[in-house]
């Protein structure tokens, strides 16, 4: 561990730099959740429109940074420490958004929604 | 005379013949289309089944050669589906030919119409997204099937599995060594056994190859079509659901062209069903030898299912296609009276 973690990597603006800065903002904001699985290496390279071993970079650096763990066979995670919220809450929500956004749902009526159940549930439990 | 007559009358009989009629299934789709469209003007319902969706008239301009392709290819499952009856019924004589391409048709157009998409899929895929969006999830082949669409094909071609092994398994050679006949024998007799055609391996092997290379069709189109990049983050939804849609077209595709070749192989495993009464020249015995085979239920079972497969076939093709087709000349009422209001 050279750097510390969130360090700008050597080769700032280059498209590993970018593939990096972007799944950060995922992980930190909460949009990826602990042990998530993020896309394979090919998939993330296919949708950047980049060579393989640019995206395989990029999970290097966020590696580094102790933003993801790497295991064989098991793909490319979300560390523990670095994601706001589990994966299993964090699919929900993004079920939840699909299906408001399909039923026309107004978003902070979903919020209203979702406060008052979550304040009624515990106080219950 | 005429109760004589519908005392004779077997309800049974006569509808397991008329379930062998090989234009049952068209006229039966048929009436039920017009019943459909009998329905939905008295109800006036709106994006029911097979109604093109607010989502089809704004997904982006790239998917509309796609959705093309697959509402034609529907269209031309159909249509080879009926050309391929008419040659062989009335322009060539394919007397003792092992005609196996008549169950393999609606595979073949299936598979083209899918090789089709993957090309197009595969050179859209060489130019660059606009602007990069960075995906959540990994995105597989299952990622925008309907998970029922794609259940249903796999018990489609496990079903073909199943009936290929059994019909093969049952099924006896000809002298040219050609797998096609089923041989039903007399029971405590020494009458040589009758031979019907059937779905032997002469037919089978074949056409299982054929539903073979239509499932990799399937799952590489659903592949390319779940892995390509999107265009731009802000039509991202939008994109999802024309991939949605096209996984839908390649599911339906699939399953009809399964349903088509499944019916068509069920059709002449009902050539065995039986009971078949022999009578011999000469022969002091009064009574017909009764021959009949160990699994006749299940052949009868099977040609009691043929048309309600093709008539399942028909619709999911005809959904599609209407689904999938622009409707440029199809007009909405609706606009005429609003345009006519704000004048």
């Amino acid at each position: 561990m050279g750097e510390q973690a969130g360090a700008v990597p050597a080769d700032e603006g280059s498209p590993a730099q970018e593939i990096y800065r972007q799944f950060r903002g995922l992980i930190t904001s909460g949009q990826l959740g602990s042990g998530e699985r993020l896309p394979t290496v090919r998939q993330t390279a296919n949708d950047f429109g980049v060579a393989p071993g640019t995206a395989a970079k990029a999970y290097k650096f966020l590696e580094r940074d102790q933003l993801v763990v790497t295991r064989t066979a098991a793909g490319t995670r979300v560390s523990e420490t670095a994601a706001v919220l589990p994966a299993s809450v964090v699919r929900r929500i993004r079920d939840l958004t699909v299906e408001a956004e399909a039923v026309g749902s107004d978003l902070a009526d979903v919020i209203g929604v979702l406060r008052v159940i979550w304040n009624k549930e515990v106080d219950v439990l | 005379m005429f109760w004589d007559r519908l005392d004779s009358f077997n309800i049974m009989e006569n509808l397991g013949m008329l379930s062998t009629m090989p234009l049952l299934a068209p006229i039966l789709t048929v009436l039920l289309l017009v019943a459909y469209g009998l329905f939905r003007r008295f109800s006036r319902g709106k994006g029911q089944l097979g109604s093109r969706t607010d989502h089809a008239l704004t997904s982006p301009a790239e998917y509309g050669f796609e959705r093309r392709t697959l509402g034609i290819g529907a269209i031309a499952v159909i249509v080879l589906y009926f050309v391929e009856f008419v040659v062989r019924g009335y322009v060539f004589n394919f007397y003792n030919t092992v005609d196996w391409w008549r169950y393999a048709t609606p595979l073949i157009a299936a598979g083209l119409t899918l090789g089709v998409l993957l090309l197009q899929i595969a050179s859209r895929k060489t130019v660059a997204p606009a602007r990069p969006v960075v995906a959540t999830a990994r995105r597989t082949w299952l990622s925008f099937g309907p998970r029922a669409g794609i259940a249903g094909t796999g018990v489609l071609v496990a079903a073909f599995v199943a009936t290929t092994l059994a019909a093969g398994a049952a099924s006896s050679p000809d002298d040219r060594g050609r797998y096609i006949y089923i041989e039903l024998a007399a029971a405590n007799t020494t009458i040589d056994p009758l031979r019907f055609w059937f779905y032997g391996w002469a037919y089978g092997i074949p056409v299982i190859i054929c539903v073979g290379v239509l499932a990799i069709m399937a799952w590489l189109t659903l592949r390319a079509n779940a892995l390509r990049p999107f265009r731009v983050p802000e039509n991202a939804g939008t994109e999802r659901r024309a991939r949605g849609e096209i996984a839908a077209g390649i599911t339906s595709i699939s399953s009809a062209a399964m349903l088509l070749a499944l019916g068509g192989a069920f059709r002449l495993i009902n050539n065995a069903r039986g009971p078949w009464g022999l009578t011999i020249d000469g022969d002091p015995r009064s009574e017909p030898y009764e021959m009949t085979w160990h699994y006749a239920n299940l052949a009868a079972a099977a040609g009691w299912l043929a048309p309600l497969l093709e008539v399942a076939a028909f619709m999911l093709l005809l959904i599609a296609a209407r689904r999938l087709l622009p409707a440029h000349q199809r007009r909405q009422p609706s606009e005429n009276t609003v345009t006519a209001e704000v004048v």
